[in-house]
């Protein structure tokens, strides 16, 4: 299988059997999630073949499909018809159906349904009202089983938290009557508690209803899920080689999408720590650095309070416990950790820094100038940088045009064998190392913000960017949010 | 009061072909410039089959519906493999295909319905009877009102129906989501022919109404300037639902009648309208891009 030209896999085979936990794990660009794609049927391999024996009805697809089946469609290899045969999947980034209702979204997945025929409503309506009431009970009874009922009447996805949005898309996927589950990173993002509710929906499901579950993560979330995993897949160099049974609990997992401080801020530590509670489970951890401390503050932000919608997500009180203003002083050198669970409010504070969203009452000053009003691009030039969780490159630009957009002076050498190839033609994992790259080495900044910058990466590449950051610690400041653990 | 009626007349037949646009650009999301062409091809097949084939009024309405239905599905296959700008330039050929074909299929000489002539090309088809039933024929505006109406109401029913059943759940669903839906097994190629299939026989029947009530019809019900304003309709009033589509409708046929009552000089009067239908596109996308009765927001 290449991509874009670069080779993935070359002769790669392996198997697995019904009732297992499959882990696929591999560095970034291994090829994890071209696998993914082509068992689910959203990519065709370059060449090999594919032979499906679903309740003993064989197929055997073989590629590149000869041209009078690309022409008429069929026998097509496609989406549908793996998903009809029982082979289902998660999404990395959700695919919820916006417009709809969660129960309408449960709804939609079940496959074989009268009312899907624009003839049967009209001539047989109360057929049709009878399967859809059916339909409606077994989707309370699948989201009872992902513990979701409290959001059966959700009217609008958008309001779950991304825990609950990635169980309904498991609910989902199960309503379509999948005997065989693909979860594309069904960790990522999460908080603990989060991760932990997935593992153990996943280990139930695999064994009452004895479900073969393949799942594709990172190195650095794995940790949770290889007690459970009855096989591993390890891709490597385009090949896969199995191990059956749990595999070993490498020592490199406790550092991941969950940062420990320790990590980050070396052994060769900095001159204090400053560990603040900002009430509702947030808390900021700053390493202030011994040359930064008779200098003024990079940034400062004072009692911000940031509103979304009318409701307050930064500063007011919340239910329970209050999260007052925040201030923040950072001078250079000093590295700031912002730990959270989902849905404190991350994301809203650092787009607030970086002039995505307008504050609420408070002041944001950089190296003494008032940036409160100022527009982002502004913000930009004036040396605040910001990293998003998500869509933070340019998928259509090469690595080399992404670079010299953000004023990179040198491309950092763990990138160069990627300058020319467009950045969509990458992996999760290295499109995100270039888009921290992008953040923290453009021309002129003084302050970088990062959102998750660690999602994706692999071992080598927290590595790398960890030497990175602490090398040019010394006349920058640092914020990053991370999900707390 | 006549005129009144009139134009309620073309409220039937504009908010028919509108219900047909809510299908394809509402429910399967693929902005369709030939709906107008669809229309055209309705007046035809109506008119051909009323003068040169002498079916009965609603038989050749069903002919209409049928005929526009067919010839759909080109658009419904290119609207498999294409979304968004480039689907709008396909329906635009085929927009500019269908009014080629009327303008030029004819021959000087030939009888209508021949093989050589088939649409009298820019001389049109004259003399095309009116609506009948069971043999009254209406003669004035609330006459055909009469008989518009229940088409317009099933027509509105069968919409109903259609976009609160499943088909219309999963319509929505692969409109959301593409990908996502086909990897629930969804058929993404079958949904978007019926529901191009349907469009564009709603269209058909709003020509052949149209062709009925007119009596007369010429190449110019295919250009492109009707398909602009269903689409105007549609996204001024809003889609994804019934009232959507009729609201859209009844704004652009009667606020023109409603600019009639202020003074301007005539040689600016028709411009001016114009200038107005434009100024409130961008107004009410800009301001409320779900259409003022519409549940779905055009992208």
């Amino acid at each position: 299988m290449a991509y874009g030209g670069h080779v993935v896999f070359c002769g790669a085979d392996a198997e697995a059997c019904e009732g297992e936990i499959v882990i696929l794990r591999g560095d970034n660009g291994s090829g994890k999630t071209t696998l993914l794609n082509i068992l689910t049927g959203n990519l065709q391999p370059s060449s090999g073949f594919i032979h499906l024996d679903i309740n003993g009805g064989c197929e055997m697809f073989v590629f590149p499909r000869p041209f009078w089946r690309r022409l008429t469609g069929l026998g097509h290899f496609a989406p549908e018809r793996l998903a009809r045969a029982g082979l289902g999947r998660s999404w990395q980034e959700l695919r919820l159906f916006r417009t709809q209702t969660v129960r309408e979204n449960l709804s939609v997945a079940v496959p074989r349904q009268l009312g899907e025929n624009p003839l049967w409503p009209l001539v047989t309506p109360w057929r049709v009202n009878r399967q859809e009431a059916a339909i409606l009970r077994d989707c309370e009874r699948r989201i009872a089983e992902v513990e979701l009922t409290s959001v059966l009447g959700t009217e609008h996805v958008d309001s779950l938290s991304l825990g609950q949005a990635k169980r309904v898309g498991v609910a989902r996927a199960l309503n379509a009557e999948a005997r065989i589950l693909f979860l594309d990173e069904p960790l990522a993002g999460l908080d603990r508690q989060g991760r932990i509710a997935i593992v153990r929906l996943l280990a139930n499901l695999v064994a009452s209803r004895r479900l073969t579950v393949f799942v594709v993560e990172h190195p650095s979330n794995i940790g949770e899920l290889l007690p459970f995993a009855t096989r591993v897949w390890t891709i490597h160099d385009g090949l896969i080689s199995q191990q059956v049974g749990p595999g070993q609990k490498e020592a490199h997992t406790t550092v991941g999408s969950v940062v420990e401080k320790h990590w980050l801020f070396g052994s060769d530590g900095p001159a204090q720590d400053e560990a603040v509670d900002l009430g509702a489970g947030g808390r900021l951890t700053i390493a202030r650095s011994i040359h930064g401390q008779g200098q003024l503050p990079l940034l400062e932000a004072r009692e911000m309070t940031v509103s979304r919608r009318g409701r307050f997500v930064i500063g007011g009180s919340k239910d329970g416990s209050s999260k007052s203003s925040l201030t923040l002083v950072l001078r250079p050198g000093d590295i700031a950790l912002l730990e959270a669970p989902n849905g404190w409010g991350k994301t809203t504070l650092l787009e607030a820094l970086a002039g995505l969203l307008p504050l609420s009452s408070g002041m944001v000053r950089l190296a003494g100038r008032d940036i409160t009003a100022a527009p982002p691009w502004v913000r930009r030039s004036a040396g605040i940088s910001f990293l998003r969780a998500e869509f933070n490159s340019f998928p259509a630009l090469s690595v080399r045009e992404c670079l010299s957009l953000a004023g990179v002076r040198e491309s950092p050498p763990d990138l160069q064998r990627f300058l020319p190839r467009r950045v969509d033609t990458l992996s999760g994992g290295e499109q995100q190392r270039v888009a921290l790259a992008i953040a923290t080495m453009g021309a002129g900044c003084t302050v970088a913000v990062l959102d998750e910058p660690f999602s994706s990466l692999d071992a080598q590449g927290m590595a790398v960017w960890r030497r990175r950051v602490l090398a040019d610690a010394q006349h920058r400041a640092t914020l990053i949010a991370v999900p707390s653990a | 009061m006549n005129y009144v009626l009139h134009l309620l007349v073309y409220v039937c037949i504009y908010s028919t072909a509108t219900l047909g646009l809510n299908f394809i650009l509402g429910s399967c999301g693929r902005l369709s410039l030939a709906h107008g062409a669809y229309f055209a091809v309705g007046c035809y097949s109506y008119a051909l089959g009323r003068v040169v084939l002498g079916l009965d009024f609603a038989v050749s309405v069903g002919f209409a519906a049928i005929v526009a239905a067919g010839l759909s599905v080109p658009l419904a296959v290119m609207g498999r493999r294409y979304r968004g700008d480039f689907f709008v330039l396909m329906s635009l050929a085929v927009q500019v295909l269908v009014l080629s074909a009327i303008t030029c299929w004819f021959k000087p000489g030939a009888a209508l319905g021949s093989w050589s002539n088939l649409t009298n090309g820019p001389f049109g088809i004259a003399g095309v009877s009116g609506p009948e039933i069971a043999g009254w024929r209406a003669q004035t505006p609330a006459q055909a009102i009469a008989l518009f109406l229940p088409c317009l109401l099933i027509v509105g029913v069968l919409s109903f129906v259609w976009l609160r059943s499943p088909w219309g759940r999963t319509l929505r669903a692969l409109r959301d989501d593409e990908l996502a839906a086909r990897g629930l097994g969804k058929p993404m190629g079958r949904f978007l022919t019926q529901a191009f299939a349907l469009g564009c026989g709603f269209a058909g029947i709003g020509g052949a109404l149209y062709a009925a009530y007119a009596g007369y019809i010429d190449p110019s019900v295919a250009s492109l300037d009707q398909g602009v304003i269903l689409v105007s309709m549609l996204v001024v009033g809003g889609s994804g639902n019934i009232r959507g589509p009729i609201v859209g409708a009844l704004i652009f046929l009667l606020l023109p009648e409603v600019l009639r009552a202020v003074p301007m000089a005539e040689t600016v009067a028709a411009s001016a309208r114009a200038f107005i239908f434009g100024i409130l596109l961008i107004l009410v996308v800009h301001l409320r891009p779900h259409g003022l009765a519409g549940v779905y927001r055009v992208e």
